[in-house]
């Protein structure tokens, strides 16, 4: 590929990442009955044998979430709150009732995480640091799931499988530092990503200010 | 040619990255995800004071930019008032999220019912100005902190 071609197909994908497509192929009946106005996050349960893994994750969540036009109650709130009611752990918060989460909280919809990979892993020539989770959104009336992302991001250093990848690894490399802040940047790229995908993304709320288009 | 290809994709990166950035938020959100990371990962970083010096800070910025505070960030708060033992403080920091989200309203009256029972759940019937005070002590705290 020529460079010129190169430097074009990187500022086309910029682009494309950042226009509003339409939302297709994913089905949004479910969330669109449930509208929900508040979202809880319970701290995620860990898969991965990362011991910080949930609380990093919990570091990279409420903005995304919030600026989508929901009210996200606050994480360490809420996790201090669990812990102090007898669950110190996400496995157990995640295993709290729906009918007491609105009983005491009273969210319009739960957001459950499960953490399947989080860290670096160390290849023959290269050391891979990967994020991937999954999320659930639940209404809380029904228990009906409304909306479900798959969340991933992966940095390789010191190698690659393409041009791209090599190029762009070594100047996150150079962006990024090691460990844990390491996946924190990964997290919130995987989150912002899945949640504000144009297809498949968490649709907006109701904070965000809605357009009246003239009618004519 | 290799610094060139270099600088061009930088260029393209940190603009795709502020083209998207620059969409006008909807809350001031200064520290606290920082904040939050600091305080599982590195505890020693944000103890309940330095969190208290950051989010009331945090919250000048907003007030003086009349952005909106993001929603969690006083209920957060209040949970650090009362963790450091003052409760009026902590009240109405409490109150003052219930005020602006009323979302939060089943979780706010049960933190304050048991945190602090017979205290009046009304967000009518709280001081500001208790709040707005505790907020000039919370920057004290962290200058305090800085020369500690």
């Amino acid at each position: 590929m020529k460079l010129n071609n190169f430097i074009l197909l990187v500022f086309g994908l910029m682009l494309v990442s950042c226009a509003v497509t339409p939302k297709t192929g994913y089905d949004y009946s479910a969330f669109e009955a449930a509208k929900p106005k508040s979202i809880l996050i319970i701290p995620p349960l860990n898969e991965s044998v990362e011991v910080n893994a949930p609380y990093i994750f919990l570091s990279t969540i409420s903005k995304i979430v919030a600026e989508k036009g929901y009210y996200v109650f606050p994480v360490a709130v809420i996790d201090n709150y669990f812990k102090q009611n007898g669950l110190p752990t996400s496995a157990e918060m995640n295993a709290v009732k729906i009918e007491k989460l609105i009983e005491h909280l009273n969210p319009d919809a739960v957001m459950y995480v499960t953490i399947n990979q989080w860290g670096q892993k160390y290849e023959v020539v290269r050391s891979r640091a990967v994020v991937k989770t999954d999320i659930k959104l639940v209404e809380s009336k029904t228990g009906n799931t409304i909306w479900q992302g798959d969340t991933h991001a992966t940095q390789t250093s010191g190698g690659g499988d393409s041009l791209l990848e090599i190029i762009l690894n070594a100047m996150l490399g150079q962006m990024i530092n090691n460990g844990d802040s390491n996946t924190r940047m990964l997290s919130y790229q995987a989150n912002n990503s899945s949640i504000n995908n144009g297809y498949s993304g968490l649709p907006n709320g109701p904070y965000i200010p809605v357009v009246i288009e003239a009618t004519p | 040619m290799n610094k060139i290809f270099q600088v061009l994709l930088m260029v393209c990166v940190i603009a795709g990255i502020n083209g998207c950035a620059s969409k006008p938020t909807l809350y001031h959100w200064g520290s606290y995800e920082d904040m939050l990371y600091k305080m599982y990962v590195k505890p020693s970083k944000a103890t309940p004071l330095i969190q208290i010096g950051l989010i009331t800070k945090d919250i000048h910025k907003a007030n003086a930019k009349q952005y909106k505070v993001a929603p969690g960030i006083y209920a957060h708060l209040g949970m650090l008032y009362a963790q450091i033992g003052d409760a009026p403080a902590a009240i109405s920091a409490l109150k003052m999220e219930k005020k602006l989200f009323p979302e939060s309203t089943v979780m706010i009256d049960g933190l304050i019912s048991r945190a602090f029972p017979g205290v009046s759940l009304d967000v009518e019937e709280f001081d500001e100005n208790e709040l707005i005070s505790a907020v000039s002590d919370g920057q004290d705290l962290e200058v305090k902190n800085e020369v500690e």
